[in-house]
C-alpha cells in the first residue's frame, strides 16, 4: 500500500522572553494566567514589541542544521494567520513567510521553516484558558510527504529532535515533547491532515490508526476525503475536528504592527560559523574519521554532550578502545545512574588517563570499569581511585600462588574439568578471583589454570 | 479663541487660577452641558484628587510639566487604567482598561488631567458621531448638526469648552473632519510620530493619535507632549522629541503654499468660497501660491476603504467576547458590521489580489503623488470636507457618508500629517482649512495655522 | 439572527467595492504599500523578563474582566465541540 505522510513540526525555543512582549517564556509551575500582559493576552489597544532577536537567530540556526538555504536579502513578513480559536487570544497567531527552504533530514526533504508564536493553552474539555504560553516563540518545520510508512515517520521525527536538541536552541524541557502536526494520504484518498500530536509515540499512534481508518474506508468502497482530524491521546483515535472544508482560509495579511525582517548573508554566515554540527552529519564524520562502526557512532552522537567528550578522548587515545568503552561501558554507566551526558563531571584528561591505565594492562578491563563508575559518581584521578579500591594488576608470582592454591583445594572441580565439564574451570577461575579479591585479569585466570590442569594431566605424552 | 490655552497655563504657573478650580470648572460644565452635547461617556472620579496633589505641588514650589494642571479628554478607544475604553460600543461597554496606553503615560507625566473619556464614532468606523452605542454627539458649534467624527465627542468637548484639550484619533479624517464641524483646531500627526500602544486599533498602517484644542498653542503643546519613538512599540518613526509650542510665531512670508485644482472639483461650492478667502488670506500674508497638481486624488477614497476594512476585520478578531466584552459581530453597530464583512470578504484568498492588494497599490500611486506635490512646496491647502455637516438624524447612505472623507484619507494613505483650523462659517456653520505638511512637517504646518489664527 | 443581519448589510459592504474598481480599472499596476513609511529588522534583544511583582496588578484586572474564571485563574469558555 502506497502511503505519502509529512508534518508540521513545532518546537519551543529557548529565549528568556516572549517573542513579543517581555513576559518569562518559562510557564513550569506557574499558575494560570501569570505569566501575561496586555501584549500576549490580547488586551484591547496592546500591540507588539519588536520581535525577540534570539528567537529569530535561533530559527535561523536549526534552520542551517537541517540543511536548509536561509531566506536572503529579501522581505520576510511576520505575517497574521486568522482563525477563531480559544487558545488564541487575539483570533490570528503571527507566523513568519519562510525564513528558510529546501533542507533536507535523512531522506527527508525539509519544505520550510518558520518563525511563530505559542498559542495560550485550552483544555478541550473542561474549556479552561490559561494564556501563559501564549508568545513564546517557536520554530516551525514543514516537510514535504516523503515518509512512506508510519515507522519511517517515527524515525524522521526522532532524528529531527535529536538535531533539535543538538541546537541547543529549544526549550530543554520541551524534550521529546514536540508538538507535530501531520498529513497522511493512502494510495486513492484525500490527504487528510491530524492535529494535536504532541508526542513522537502520539505521532506513530495517530498515523497508525489513521493509516488504518483510511485503509478500512477505501477497502469498503468509500472515499477518503480532505478534512482536519483532532488525534485524542487518551483513546488513541482521532476524530473529525473541523468541517470539511476543502482548505481553511488563513486571509493572511502582513501585521502593519511589526516591520518585515531582511536576513543579509553576513548574518547567515556569523551564525553558521557559531554553529553546532548537526548530529546526522557528525554521526558520518565520526565514522570516517575516527574508523569506528556506524552503529557506534549513532550511540555516541545521541547526545551532544557524549559526542563532544568521546571527541576530546579520542584525540589523545586509541579512538577505537575510546568507542568500545563509550558505547559498552560509559553508556551502561550512565544509564543504569539516569544521568544525561551533559551531566557528567569527570574531565576527559581522567578518562584518558583510565584508558591508558586498561591499554597499559595496569588494570583489567573489568576493574575499569570500576573505576568509570566511582568517576562517574565522584571524579577524581582514575590511579587514586583504583588505589583506594584496592584495585591493579596483581604480581605474577602471587597470581601463581592463588591458582596452585585453587587447584589444591577443589580437587574435585579439578577432576569434574579432566573428566569433561568445562564449566569446571569458571568455578576454579571464581576462586582464583575470589583468593586475589579481583585484582587479576580473568582472561589470565582462565589461561593461566587451563595450562596449569592440561599441562599437568598430559605430562605423561 | 485665540490663544486659550496659552494664557490659561500662565495664569496657572501665577497662581491667577488653581488648578482644582479648573477641574472643577470642566467638572461643572460637562455636567451642565454634555446631557445636551454627549461628548463624554465617563469622567473621571480621580481627576479633582489628581488636580488637589498636583496644587499641592504647585505651593510646594516644585516646577510642574507641560501640561500643568490642564484637563484633557481622552477619545473612548484610547486606555486610560481604570476608566472603560468602550470604543462607543456594546462591543466593549464594560471594558475598563487594565493599563495605560502610551500617550496617557506621556500626558500624566507632564501633569496633565485626564478628565474623562470622551464620545466617538463605534469603534472610529464613522463620520459624523452618530454610530456610538451611547448615542450621537450634538454640534456646540452648530446645534441640530453632527459634530463630524469619528472623534466626535473629542471635537465636540472642546467647542463647548468642556475641557481643555482632547486627544483623538485619526485614520482617515477623523481628527480633522470634527475639528472642521466644530470649528477648532485638530491635528494629525505624521504616521509614526506617535506611539499608538494602547490605542485599539481601527486600521494600524493607518491609525494617528493627535490634538484636538481651542487654538493652535494648545495642539502644539500636547504634540509636544505624545510625540517621539517609544522603544516598547516596532512600527515607529525613529524620531525624539519635537519642539513645537514656542516655535509658532513666525511668520509665513516666503513659504511656498500648494493648491490643486481638484479640491474645487471635490468641493461644494459654499465650502469652497470660505476656503478660497483663507487662501487669499494666506497670499496677503506674504505666502507664495503654487498650483500642485494631484490628478488621482479621488481614487484614494475607495482605496481606503479597502485597506482600513481588511485592517480592521483583522484587528476585531480579538473581541470574541471569551475574555472580556462581548463578541462584536453579534452586538456591534450597522456601520462597523459592515466594514467587517467588507474586509473579511475582500482579505479572501481568491479577492485579495483583485481588491485588496489592488488597493494597496493606489495607496502607493497617492502617496507618491502628495509627496511630489510636497517636494515643490512647503504644505498644501485646501478644505477638510467637501461638505457642510448634515442634521443630526438625517439618513445618509453609505457611500454618501463615506464621500465626507475624500479629502482627508490621502494623508494617511501618505503617512503625512495636516492640520485644520477654522476658516470661516457658512449660514453659521464652520468650514475648516486643511493644512497638509511633509513627513515630519509638523512645524511648517503649525506655522500656518497659527499665522492664520492670529491674523482673525 | 446574527447571520441576517450580516447579509442584510453586506450588499451595502460591497457597494464601495464596486466604485473601488470602476475608479481603478484603467490605472497601471504599481508596488504595494502596506506600511506607511518602511523599515527592516526592528527587533529587540531578548533578556530578564518582567517580574512577577509588575504583572500582579495586570492579572488581577484581566480576571476581574472576564466574562467567566475558576478558581485557579483560568478563563472559562466554551469546551469544544469535537469533544462531544
Amino acid at each position: 500500500m502506497k502511503m505519502m505522510i509529512g508534518f508540521e513540526v513545532h518546537q519551543q525555543l529557548a529565549t528568556k522572553r516572549k517573542m513579543y512582549c517581555d513576559c518569562p517564556t518559562d510557564y513550569r509551575d506557574a499558575p494560570p494566567n501569570t505569566n501575561i500582559c496586555p501584549i500576549c493576552a490580547g488586551l484591547p489597544g496592546a500591540k507588539p514589541l519588536p520581535p525577540n532577536e534570539q528567537a529569530v537567530d535561533a530559527a535561523i540556526e536549526i534552520a542551517l542544521m537541517l540543511g536548509c538555504e536561509i531566506v536572503v536579502d529579501r522581505p520576510i513578513y511576520i505575517q497574521r494567520k486568522h482563525y477563531d480559536y480559544p487558545d488564541l487570544p487575539s483570533g490570528y497567531q503571527r507566523t513568519s513567510s519562510p525564513i528558510a527552504v529546501g533542507g533536507e533530514l535523512g531522506g527527508v526533504r525539509i519544505r520550510e521553516v518558520h518563525l511563530e508564536e505559542d498559542p495560550g493553552q485550552y483544555d478541550p474539555t473542561s474549556g479552561l484558558v490559561d494564556f501563559n504560553r501564549s508568545g513564546v516563540p517557536l520554530v516551525e518545520i514543514v516537510t514535504e510527504p516523503d515518509m512512506r510508512s508510519p515507522e519511517e515517520a517515527r524515525r524522521f521525527l526522532r532524528q529531527l529532535v535529536r538535531v533539535l536538541e543538538y541546537s541547543g536552541k529549544v526549550r530543554p524541557e520541551a524534550g521529546g515533547a514536540m508538538r507535530a502536526d501531520t498529513n497522511i494520504s493512502i494510495e486513492g484518498g484525500a490527504r487528510v491532515e491530524v492535529k494535536n500530536i504532541n508526542s513522537i509515540k502520539g505521532a506513530y499512534r495517530a498515523i497508525k490508526f489513521e493509516v488504518m481508518r483510511q485503509k478500512a474506508k477505501l477497502d469498503r468502497g468509500e472515499t477518503v476525503t480532505r478534512e482536519t482530524r483532532a488525534y485524542l491521546e487518551s483513546q488513541r483515535i482521532t476524530m473529525p475536528m473541523r468541517a470539511k472544508e476543502l482548505e481553511e482560509d488563513y486571509r493572511y495579511i502582513p501585521d502593519p504592527d511589526i516591520f518585515p525582517l531582511i536576513i543579509d548573508r553576513a548574518r547567515v554566515e556569523r551564525i553558521r560559523a557559531s554553529m553546532v554540527e548537526p548530529p546526522h552529519l557528525r554521526e558520518r564524520r565520526l565514522v570516517e574519521q575516527y574508523g569506528i562502526e556506524p552503529s557506534t557512532a549513532s550511540v555516541i552522537v545521541s547526545e551532544r554532550e557524549l559526542a563532544d567528550l568521546f571527541e576530546a578522548i579520542a584525540a589523545s587515545v586509541d579512538p577505537k578502545l575510546t568507542a568500545s568503552w563509550f558505547r559498552t561501558k560509559l553508556k551502561k554507566v550512565l544509564n543504569y545512574m539516569k544521568l544525561r551526558a551533559a551531566e557528567v563531571r569527570f574531565t576527559p584528561g581522567q578518562m584518558v588517563e583510565l584508558l591508558r591505565m586498561v591499554k597499559e594492562g595496569e588494570v583489567t578491563p573489568e576493574q575499569g570499569e570500576l573505576v568509570l563508575r566511582e568517576l562517574v559518581k565522584k571524579p577524581d584521578g582514575p590511579r587514586l581511585i583504583a588505589q583506594r579500591l584496592g584495585l591493579g594488576r596483581i604480581e605474577s608470582a602471587e597470581l601463581r600462588a592463588a591458582i596452585e592454591q585453587a587447584i589444591k583445594t577443589n580437587q574435585e572441580a579439578v577432576r569434574d574439568y579432566l573428566a569433561g565439564k568445562r564449566e569446571a574451570l569458571h568455578f576454579l577461575a571464581g576462586k582464583v578471583m575470589e583468593l586475589t579479591r579481583g585484582r587479576a585479569d580473568p582472561r589470565e585466570i582462565i589461561e593461566l589454570l587451563r595450562a596449569e590442569l592440561e599441562g599437568g594431566s598430559n605430562d605423561g605424552e | 479663541m485665540d490663544e486659550v490655552t496659552k494664557e490659561k497655563l500662565e495664569a496657572i504657573r501665577r497662581g491667577e487660577l488653581s488648578i482644582v478650580e479648573n477641574v472643577e470648572r470642566a467638572l461643572e460644565r460637562i455636567e451642565k452641558l454634555n446631557p445636551k452635547i454627549n461628548a463624554f461617556i465617563e469622567v473621571n472620579p480621580e481627576a479633582r484628587a489628581q488636580a488637589e496633589e498636583l496644587e499641592r505641588k504647585l505651593k510646594k514650589g516644585e516646577r510642574l510639566g507641560k501640561l500643568a494642571g490642564l484637563t484633557i479628554g481622552v477619545k473612548s478607544n484610547i486606555n486610560v487604567l481604570g476608566l472603560r475604553a468602550t470604543c462607543a460600543s456594546k462591543t466593549l461597554e464594560n471594558y475598563v482598561a487594565t493599563y495605560d496606553a502610551e500617550v496617557i503615560r506621556r500626558v500624566k507625566a507632564a501633569d496633565g488631567i485626564i478628565i474623562g473619556m470622551t464620545n466617538m464614532d463605534e469603534f472610529a468606523c464613522g463620520s459624523s458621531g452618530e454610530t456610538s452605542a451611547f448615542g450621537p454627539t450634538d454640534n456646540p458649534a452648530a446645534l441640530g448638526h453632527i459634530p463630524g467624527g469619528s472623534s466626535s465627542g473629542s471635537a465636540a468637548a472642546i467647542a463647548a469648552g468642556m475641557c481643555d484639550l482632547c486627544l483623538g484619533t485619526d485614520t482617515g479624517g477623523s481628527i480633522r473632519n470634527p475639528a472642521s464641524h466644530c470649528g477648532i483646531v485638530g491635528l494629525k500627526p505624521t504616521y509614526g510620530l506617535v506611539p499608538r500602544q494602547g490605542l485599539i486599533d481601527l486600521a494600524m498602517s493607518l491609525d494617528q493619535i493627535g490634538p484636538l484644542s481651542p487654538d493652535v498653542y494648545g495642539a502644539a503643546l500636547l504634540l509636544e507632549v505624545i510625540a517621539g519613538r517609544n522603544p516598547n512599540e516596532c512600527v515607529m518613526l525613529d524620531v525624539r522629541g519635537v519642539e513645537l509650542a514656542d516655535e509658532l510665531n513666525v511668520d509665513i512670508r516666503g513659504m511656498r503654499i500648494g493648491v490643486s485644482p481638484k479640491f474645487e472639483e471635490l468641493t461644494e461650492l459654499g465650502v469652497m468660497e470660505v476656503i478660497d478667502g483663507a487662501i487669499e488670506k494666506l497670499h496677503d500674508l506674504g505666502a507664495e501660491i503654487v498650483e500642485v497638481d494631484l490628478p488621482h486624488l479621488e481614487k484614494g477614497l475607495p482605496a481606503y476603504y479597502l485597506i482600513m476594512s481588511v485592517e480592521f476585520f483583522s484587528a476585531t478578531r480579538k473581541f470574541d467576547g471569551r475574555k472580556y466584552g462581548k463578541r462584536i459581530e453579534e452586538v456591534c453597530g450597522e456601520e462597523v458590521l459592515r466594514r467587517i464583512i467588507r474586509g473579511r470578504y475582500i482579505s479572501r484568498k481568491e479577492y485579495r489580489g483583485k481588491y485588496y492588494q489592488r488597493a494597496l497599490q493606489v495607496r502607493t500611486l497617492i502617496r507618491r503623488e502628495l509627496m511630489s506635490a510636497l517636494e515643490r512646496v512647503d504644505v498644501i491647502v485646501g478644505p477638510t470636507v467637501p461638505k457642510l455637516p448634515h442634521k443630526l438624524g438625517t439618513k445618509l447612505t453609505p457611500m454618501e457618508m463615506y464621500a465626507y472623507d475624500y479629502l482627508t484619507v490621502p494623508a494617511n494613505l501618505a503617512g503625512i500629517c495636516g492640520g485644520v483650523v477654522k476658516a470661516g462659517e457658512v449660514n453659521g456653520i464652520p468650514v475648516g482649512l486643511q493644512i497638509q505638511g511633509k513627513m515630519l512637517g509638523e512645524k511648517a504646518v503649525l506655522r500656518v495655522m497659527r499665522a492664520f489664527e492670529a491674523s482673525a | 439572527m446574527a447571520e441576517r443581519r450580516e447579509d442584510e448589510v453586506e450588499l451595502s459592504a460591497e457597494e464601495i467595492i464596486k466604485s473601488f474598481v470602476e475608479a481603478t480599472k484603467d490605472m497601471p499596476s504599481e508596488v504595494e504599500t502596506y506600511y506607511s513609511h518602511e523599515a527592516y529588522n526592528v527587533l529587540r534583544p531578548d533578556g530578564e523578563p518582567s517580574s512577577e511583582e509588575a504583572r500582579r496588578d495586570f492579572r488581577r484586572r484581566f480576571l476581574a474582566i472576564a466574562p467567566s474564571t475558576d478558581e485557579d485563574g483560568n478563563i472559562r469558555v466554551e469546551v469544544a465541540r469535537w469533544t462531544r
